[in-house]
């Protein structure tokens, strides 16, 4: 077996310096999660189909099971931990409590990082975009009802409404 | 027995929806669940796969993997005890422990590709992946059988030569691939069928499946000096992984403490074990922590898949509407070892209809294919679906209603079906109603659109659970159980405690605790945790609503008769019954001495100690549920594509204690029925490697694919629970397969009846028209 | 486990409890056996017992064997 020199990394991590030590070949959920300790980016799959490890990668909402962790050098990452500040929820994160849109809970995270990036880029989005742009969250539990009308009235809330 | 009991009707907080108390941790991502926990010191396990679908172990050899620097353990079947006919004593129903044990590391054969063979520990999982590739498996390759009409064949290679069918008289002399069968029936079936006006008959085929949670299974398990076990997994029930964990090891259950995580999803499938056997043998013989998480690909490949079934179902009715006779014949596939739900689905499939003459026959067939598991109402969806794809024909070959037709034969109280048991008060007909006056029943259907419905049943069960209650000194409350909480159980543990001790439902801080710290509970399955373990909270509750009218009465020296609690406070009676003050038709009165919940709370240790309640018990309340979808879509006669338009779901919940949550289930199985009817199948090689193991291609529903999915809650009150709770988890996912199948043929006029109704397949079906 | 009681569907049994009724049951069924009763859930006037023992029975209580499911 061949061991390889860890790459030395540096990035913005939900809006604070970070550095951190990888393989080469790390995913960036890996790093996230089993580095950095930060658990709320969930691996469903490892291979871009579930959604749960959704984060932002500079403006790019990303699967960072997709991303290699070395990838993110000099970038700006944002997390689940990130949304939300000072003790204050995001109206997203308000909205699906409100509605009751979680059950496990384990695509919730996903959820929050890659609605709140839709919201960011088309305020008042239809059920149908909201539908079509949270596709590639997959969440086994609720049957997305309660979830699009969360993010939907989430939209609401930000605009004023 | 009977019950005298009361029903409550009038409710403070139970009905209410509160935001769940552990939604916070979830939107933030503080949540941990299985893959989250890390300990000091942690080896990472491996687990070694069959590449054949049907084997004999010849060898195994580590020796090169122990080369490999950071490997520090391994392990095959040869270190688990051998299972004999032991049956698993306490499990929820007879399982024999050589029917699991050899799932979680194979003996002396491989049953299905993936069967686990070995496992490795090392310090990353990266030199674990690499040692597991140095692990030398020699096999002898034997000839599989990878359906069940190949297992059925009269010369089948054989997956167990010491299987002898059970349930035929007298019991056979040669061994085969059909595990168990069953016959239940009543009546006369032949003079139903001549008394019939029309009879319909057809085949209908349900795919393999999985529970498809987004979670895979993880734990991290540890062993100390003297060997007792610390397992933190994600689980549907911690005491059913204690068990098993002990089985299978030969580990007492007295030396293994087992702490469920946050669970991401069960359906059914987190009600075994997989992987945390393994990593308590790893840590034993390691001296470490050792830290298992299956990828995705395993999950699917070598988790427990849903029976795929075979029914042929004839039904007949006059026709003024009465169903005279139904006669259903099923094969299960129970893959690898006798595990299936066949059962239930012989015995619930008709459970609806009122019909006096009914035959209904199972079989269960062992495969090359992996060990089947609980889905959701194990065993009736596939039942249901034939049964009530045929009821839905008949409906339109007499020209009646489907709901109508089915109103004609729906089953109340003192009813009696195939398993025996009158029903009590129930809700088919409610949910019936329901469904007929909801507005989408009246919508216009255009061009290559069709409606489909269904109606179904499920048993829900009771079994053993403990809650224990304590007061805080400033009057907080915190509820424990042993019931992991997989779709929002914690916010109704904490409505049914705060009603019974009259607080505010945000001062209630329900928790799930670890098997050392609450008395048994059996798993969170059969719908039963809210019904179940919510029974042993209203119990504890009212235990600890008596000790805090003790404290009151022994501070103003007066009996325990003469304190009420009313509105989360000990009130002197002074002379007005308990009954007036509770329902207000007198008033305190003035001057009446009273003590809040937290006055109380604070002078506990003065007045006896700390503030405490414990309740167990066996429920034996559970009564069915039933449930009607219906469903509109609209077929694409060039692609074969089906849009579903619109979607309607009643079901009887008895009593909704947070109804959002009785809604998610009532959603959430809707959706995953519709999967199953139209996306969702197993789809292996000519070697029985499954060629879809992953999401990409084995395509649950996702956003784009649905519409909203409206519902009605019924409640008929239970009967024997103290809130009329029934339970909802489960009778969801049993009508949305057989409304979507109904909807597409009437929308493409096809009778397609081969599940799932995959664009191709339906292609070809309108094709041949 | 009609198997055992000679295509018997119904039967009427003097038994206070379940220990009197499996003992019953098997005196009158020989072939049946203890295990093939306790394998079986018990509806006793509604009320559906996962795992009998010791329950207790009215005068005019209607039994119910009901095969043993696992729920999801």
């Amino acid at each position: 077996m061949t061991t390889q020199k860890k790459l030395h990394i540096s990035t913005t991590l939900n809006g604070e310096p970070c550095e951190f030590l990888c393989e080469p070949g790390q995913i960036l959920s890996d790093v996230l999660r089993n580095t950095l300790n930060l658990t709320g980016t969930k691996e469903g799959c490892t291979t871009g189909d579930c959604g749960a490890c959704s984060v932002m990668l500079d403006d790019a909402l990303v699967c960072s099971c997709l991303v290699l962790a070395a990838e993110a050098e000099g970038k700006s990452i944002e997390t689940v931990e990130g949304v939300g500040h000072e003790g204050q929820l995001h109206p997203v994160q308000e909205k699906l409590l409100e509605h009751a849109a979680l059950q496990c809970g384990i695509c919730t995270p996903g959820i929050v990082v890659a609605a709140k990036a839709l919201l960011e880029k088309n305020p008042d989005p239809s059920e149908e975009e909201t539908r079509y742009w949270l596709a590639g969250n997959l969440c086994r539990c609720t049957g997305y009802d309660k979830i699009i009308r969360a993010v939907m009235d989430a939209g609401a809330t930000m605009r004023g409404e | 027995m009977t019950s005298d009991m009361t029903v409550k009707t009038q409710f403070r907080h139970v009905g209410s929806r509160p935001v769940r108390p552990d939604g916070l941790d979830k939107v933030t991502g503080r949540a941990r669940y299985g893959a989250d926990m890390n300990l000091q010191g942690q080896l990472y396990g491996h687990i070694i796969r069959s590449p054949h679908a049907h084997a004999r172990i010849k060898s195994i050899d580590f020796s090169e993997a122990l080369k490999v620097p950071g490997v520090l353990a391994t392990m095959s079947g040869a270190d688990l005890p051998e299972p004999g006919e032991a049956l698993i004593p306490g499990a929820e129903i007879e399982m024999k422990l050589k029917n699991v044990s050899p799932v979680i590391m194979a003996r002396d054969k491989v049953l299905y590709h993936s069967h686990a063979v070995a496992a490795v520990a090392a310090t990353s999982p990266r030199i674990a992946a690499e040692a597991a590739k140095l692990v030398k498996v020699e096999y002898e390759v034997l000839p599989a059988v990878l359906d069940m009409h190949a297992a059925l064949a009269e010369d089948a290679p054989l997956l167990h030569d010491d299987n002898f069918t059970v349930g035929i008289d007298p019991p056979p002399e040669k061994p085969s691939n059909v595990s168990v069968q069953i016959e239940m029936a009543k009546g006369d079936l032949e003079a139903g069928f001549a008394a019939a006006d029309v009879v319909i008959e057809r085949t209908v085929n349900v795919p393999m499946c999985h529970q498809a949670y987004i979670e895979p299974h993880a734990c991290v398990a540890k062993a100390d000096e003297k060997g007792r076990i610390d397992i933190w997994c994600t689980t549907q029930g911690p005491f059913v992984v204690r068990l098993l964990v002990a089985e299978i090891t030969g580990i007492p259950q007295k030396d293994i403490k087992v702490t469920a995580s946050e669970i991401g999803g069960g359906f059914g499938g987190k009600t075994t074990v997989y992987i945390e056997p393994v990593a308590a043998v790893l840590a034993k013989k390691s001296g470490r922590p050792v830290k298992i998480v299956m990828s995705r690909e395993e999950v699917f490949r070598a988790s427990g898949p849903v029976s795929d079934s075979e029914t042929r179902v004839k039904i007949g009715a006059k026709k003024d509407g009465t169903i005279t006779a139904i006669d259903s014949d099923m094969i299960m596939n129970t893959g690898a070892y006798s595990a299936s739900a066949m059962f239930a689905g012989v015995l619930f499939g008709t459970a609806p209809y009122t019909a006096e003459n009914i035959r209904s026959k199972g079989r269960e067939v062992l495969t090359n294919l992996p060990r089947v598991w609980a889905y959701r109402a194990p065993g009736a969806p596939q039942a249901l679906t034939a049964v009530e794809c045929v009821v839905s024909e008949l409906a339109a070959a007499i020209g009646m209603d489907p709901i109508e037709f089915r109103l004609k034969n729906a089953v109340q109280e003192g009813d009696v079906p195939l398993y025996g048991m009158p029903f009590s008060a129930v809700g088919l007909k409610e949910c019936l109603q329901a469904a007929k006056d909801h507005p989408n029943y009246q919508a216009a259907l255009g061009e290559n659109q069709g409606r489909g419905v269904a109606c179904a049943f499920w048993i829900n069960a009771g079994m053993q659970s403990s809650a224990s209650i304590h007061v805080t000194p400033d009057g907080g409350i915190s509820v424990m159980t042993g019931s992991p909480d997989i779709g929002g159980s914690r916010a109704s543990m904490a409505l049914m405690a705060a009603e019974v001790l009259g607080v505010p439902v945000e001062t209630v801080h329900p928790a799930v605790v670890d098997t050392d710290s609450i008395g048994f509970c059996d798993g969170t399955g059969g719908s039963r945790t809210t019904l179940a373990t919510g029974g042993a909270v209203i119990q504890a509750a009212e235990k600890l609503v008596e000790e805090l009218r003790r404290r009151a009465a022994a501070a103003w020296s007066v009996s325990i008769d003469d304190v009420a609690w009313l509105d989360g406070k000990a009130v002197e009676r002074c002379g007005v019954g308990i009954d007036e003050l509770i329902e207000g038709t007198s008033p305190v009165k003035d001057g009446a001495k009273v003590l809040t919940l937290a006055e109380i709370a604070l002078t506990a240790g003065a007045t006896g100690g700390p503030l405490t309640a414990v309740a167990s018990l066996h429920a034996h309340n559970s009564a069915p549920s039933f449930a009607v979808n219906v469903c509109d879509v609209e077929v694409d006669p060039e692609t074969g594509k089906v849009d579903v338009l619109r979607f309607t779901c009643a079901q009887d919940a008895g009593k909704a204690i947070h109804p959002a949550y009785v809604e998610g289930q009532m959603q959430g199985g809707a959706v995953q029925g519709i999967g199953w009817a139209l996306n969702e199948e197993y789809l292996f090689n000519a070697d029985g490697v499954l060629d879809n193991a992953g999401f990409l291609d084995y395509r649950i529903p996702v956003a784009s694919d649905l519409p909203m999915i409206d519902t009605v809650i019924v409640e008929v009150p239970n009967p024997l629970h103290p809130y009329g709770v029934r339970g909802v988890g489960e009778v969801s996912i049993c009508p949305p397969m057989p409304a979507v199948v109904s909807a597409v043929n009437n929308a493409a006029g096809t009778l397609l009846y081969d599940l799932p109704m995959s664009p191709p397949k339906l292609l070809a079906a309108i094709d041949a028209g | 486990m009609q198997r055992f009681t000679g295509g018997a569907r119904e039967v009427e049994v003097e038994a206070e409890d379940f220990p009197a009724l499996l003992a019953e049951l098997c005196r009158r069924f020989p072939d049946l056996g203890e295990d093939t009763v306790r394998k079986q859930s018990l509806g006793i006037d509604g009320m559906l017992i996962h795992t009998p023992m010791l329950e207790t029975f009215g005068q005019d209580s209607q039994l119910v064997f009901v095969t043993r499911i696992a729920g999801g």
